[in-house]
Formats: structure tokens, C-alpha cells, sequence
């Protein structure tokens, strides 16, 4: 049932024979998740809100800057400093007293993209990565989620909506991730009112799957150009992917899956997060300390046998070569040149950097101490 | 045949085209369009892009028409 504020208030949208009250009370139970609160999240959750969508969720672990307010519209001088997810809250709140916002200030990662993700029923890929696309992607497959994908380079952009009732998904366009050609917004520019149309075009698929009305861009791309004004539909099918059928077995996202390949390309060195660390523990490895003896902080749980990096050709003999082996130091970049040395001057495999240190694994396990408290 | 190619994105910049008209010989077995490109614009080899035929993503070509629309679109990021 709408309150009578509520007739009032979407009094011009429920003249069409598409919403009408029925329509409007669809809108008012739906519960939309967006992730991202940049470019194309601004409009995206400015016009859902407005139009009622009822629970709006939005993932953001960035702050809002000065050069945000070009093309971030939900904010002002005042969100800056702010967490761009809190800040959005806050002015779609005072904009529309009818929805819940549910704001999270992270980053969606396989750690806990699912457990976001469940709670709602469209997601809109309103993210500036590869890494969050595949990972978007990926968890709304394992789910059964539709999802609203856009993107956009200088005056271009993308809409497509994928996974919509078997219909393809991202990876049925592209496949993989290619990092080496991957830039954003803040590399290569852009102005507001381009991520502002693709983002309507997004918020306005919302609409339409809420309603169940129109032609959904299910199995079809849409690239507009906006100096051309040149806008084209490309159709695609839905192809199988074998990285699907791991997913639905091992039930759960495998961080590995989602890692940039920052190789050496020269040196052919295998890194890893702190999130992949802490998935491979449970599996049969060897995991070597490179830091200084009596280095803090202390690890007794990680069982890691300290071999200082000075010490590295003297004691290689302790490293066994044929079990998958973590090598780590405070922040990545010791470990990274004993493994150097270890794999080109003594022909050792299976080592793997952790990258950036073990100090990011530490913040990484104390959130999980603190979320399971 | 005559084919009218579109560049999208980056592609269109580092290749320094945004459209033109490419025409292709008859062939008895349809065309890799990604081989074809790819031996024009090497720079191609290193991107990740799908290619349209009339508007529908497929990456081999009926060289047994008169007139075609192609498109080169490679991912975008930005968000």
C-alpha cells in the first residue's frame, strides 16, 4: 500500500500504463544493489532513488576529492573527505524519506561479495575495474542475479544487462581480463555528462526489470558515442564458460581467480594477496619468512620457517623444492628478491611472493576477527 | 565485397582510424576477421577485443556478400 505522500510524491509516474500503483508498489519492494558510487553510480542511484526503488544498497570504499565533483553529482564541496558510499547516503536520503539506503564503505571482494550480493535482487556494475567486473560478474552467476553492467572510455560507453534469465554474461563478451590495456577515468579522462548518459541508461534498465516492461538490453550491447552520437546494438549469446562450472562446485569465489597478473614479466615471478594467502593455508604448503630473526610482529600461527634474505643462499637447502611455497617479508619487496634469486640462480618452482607483505595480511585477518566477533 | 569498418576506443586510437572501408576478396571458406585485423594492425595482437558482423558479435566472415558492417569493440573500464 503507498501512503498518501507517496501518491503525491510519484503522482507523474504512476500516469503511465507501465507503473501505475501496481508498478509503484513493484518499485517500492525491490532492493537494488550498486556497487560503485563514482561516474556512473552518482546518476544511477540519483534517478532510482527518486523514482522509489525501496532498498538501495551501495558499495564504495573510496573518498570522496575536488576532482570527484565534475562528474559525481551526489556530491559537494562538503563530501569531500567523506566515504563516497556514507556520502551518497546522505544526500539520497535527504533527496527521498521513502527508501532505505543501506550504505558499505569497501571494496566488493571475494571475501565478501557474496554475502553483499545476496541480500538483493539487480545489481548495477557501476564499478572503474576489471578485477570488480569479473568479480561482479562472477558472484552474480554463482547467485542467479541479474546484473546492469556499464562502462565507459573519454566519450564512449556501454550498457549491456547480463546474466538476465540464462541469458550471456560478461565473460560471453570478454572472456578474460586484460589488465595490460586497462584505464580509468582518473587516467584517461572524461567529462560528466558521459558516464551521467550511460548511467541513466543503466538506472533506466532497473526500471524496466523491476516492471517487467520494455525491452530489456538482455543479449545485446549498446555502445553509444557521444561525439558522434552514434549508438549501435550489438547481439551476443550466451556461451559456457569453464570457470562457471568450477564456481558452482567449489560453491564460493577463489580469490586467485580475480588477481591482477603483476608478474615481472623478465623475472616470471607469481604474487599473491593477503585474501589468496589466506585461502592456500588451508592447503599443503610451505611458507618461508624472509625478515630478520626476532623481526615483529611475531606469526607463531602462520609455522613459517624464518630464513633472513641474507642468509638465503646458505640455507636454500631448507626450502623444499617440491611442495608450493609463500615466501614473505614486512611489505613484499624483500621476499620478491630472494625468490629472484632462488628461481634464476638456483632453478627453484613453486614459489610464490606475497605481495605487498605481511602487513597487509595482518589488517586482513584482524577485520575478520573483528566481523566474527 | 565491401566491408564498412567501425573502430571503438582505444582501438580507434591506436590505430589512428575510427571508420573505413575495407574491401576483401572472395574466399571459399569464411574469414578469421581477428587474423585479418590483426595482420593490418598489429597493435591489435595485444588488446583484448570482440568483433560484430552486422551488428551481431561473431568473428568469422561470409566473404560471399556484397555489403557488410563490421565493428571492432574492445572493453571499457571507466566507471
Amino acid at each position: 500500500m503507498l501512503s498518501k505522500d507517496e501518491l503525491e510524491t510519484y503522482s507523474r509516474q504512476l500516469l503511465l500504463d507501465e507503473i501505475g500503483q501496481e508498478g509503484q508498489h513493484k518499485i517500492k519492494q525491490a532492493k537494488v544493489l550498486v556497487i560503485g558510487a563514482g561516474g556512473l553510480g552518482c546518476p544511477v542511484l540519483q534517478y532510482i532513488n527518486a523514482a522509489g526503488v525501496g532498498t538501495i544498497g551501495i558499495v564504495d570504499c573510496d573518498t570522496v576529492e575536488k576532482s570527484n565533483l565534475h562528474r559525481q553529482i551526489l556530491f559537494g564541496l562538503s563530501s569531500i573527505g567523506k566515504n563516497k558510499a556514507e556520502a551518497a547516503k546522505l544526500q539520497l536520503s535527504q533527496n527521498n524519506p521513502f527508501t532505505i539506503i543501506n550504505s558499505y564503505s569497501k571494496a566488493i571482494k571475494p571475501i565478501n561479495a557474496i554475502e553483499i550480493i545476496r541480500e538483493y535482487d539487480i545489481i548495477v556494475d557501476c564499478t572503474d575495474n576489471y578485477t570488480a567486473r569479473y568479480l561482479i560478474n562472477d558472484a552474480c552467476v554463482l547467485l542467479s542475479k541479474p546484473f546492469i553492467h556499464g562502462s565507459v572510455y573519454k566519450f564512449e560507453g556501454q550498457v549491456s544487462v547480463f546474466n538476465h534469465l540464462g541469458g550471456p554474461t560478461y565473460r560471453c563478451l570478454f572472456p578474460e581480463p586484460n589488465y595490460t590495456s586497462e584505464t580509468n577515468c582518473t587516467q584517461s579522462g572524461v567529462v560528466g555528462v558521459l558516464p551521467g548518459l550511460i548511467g541513466l541508461m543503466q538506472a533506466n534498465e532497473v526500471l524496466k526489470l523491476i516492471l517487467k516492461t520494455g525491452v530489456i538490453l538482455s543479449g545485446t550491447v549498446l555502445t553509444y558515442n557521444g561525439l558522434s552520437c552514434k549508438l549501435s546494438t550489438l547481439r551476443l549469446k550466451r556461451m559456457n564458460h569453464n570457470i562457471y562450472k568450477r564456481l558452482k562446485e567449489q560453491g564460493k569465489l577463489n580469490p586467485l581467480d580475480y588477481q591482477k597478473a603483476s608478474c615481472d614479466v623478465t623475472n616470471s615471478i607469481v604474487q599473491i594477496n593477503s585474501e589468496a594467502f589466506m585461502e592456500l593455508m588451508h592447503e599443503n604448503i610451505q611458507i618461508i619468512d624472509v625478515r630478520e630473526r626476532n623481526e615483529m610482529p611475531e606469526l607463531p600461527e602462520l609455522k613459517a620457517r624464518n630464513i633472513p634474505i641474507g642468509q638465503i643462499f646458505d640455507r636454500k637447502d631448507e626450502i623444499k623444492r617440491s611442495v608450493k611455497t609463500i615466501v614473505f617479508c614486512g611489505s613484499g619487496t624483500r621476499s620478491l628478491n630472494a625468490i629472484k634469486i632462488l628461481q634464476d640462480d638456483y632453478a627453484f618452482r613453486n614459489l610464490i611472493n606475497l605481495k605487498d607483505g605481511i602487513q597487509t595480511y595482518i589488517e586482513h585477518r584482524d577485520l575478520i576477527l573483528s566481523n566474527n566477533k | 565485397m565491401i566491408t564498412n569498418v567501425t573502430y571503438f576506443g582505444m582501438i580507434a586510437e591506436q590505430i589512428g582510424v575510427r571508420s573505413e572501408q575495407i574491401p576483401i576478396t572472395e574466399q571459399p571458406t569464411p574469414l578469421d576477421l581477428k587474423v585479418f585485423f590483426e595482420s593490418k594492425y598489429p597493435v591489435l595482437r595485444k588488446l583484448t577485443y570482440q568483433v560484430a558482423v552486422n551488428l551481431e558479435i561473431e568473428s568469422h566472415l561470409d566473404t560471399n556478400q556484397s555489403q557488410v558492417e563490421i565493428a571492432l569493440l574492445p572493453p571499457f573500464a571507466g566507471g
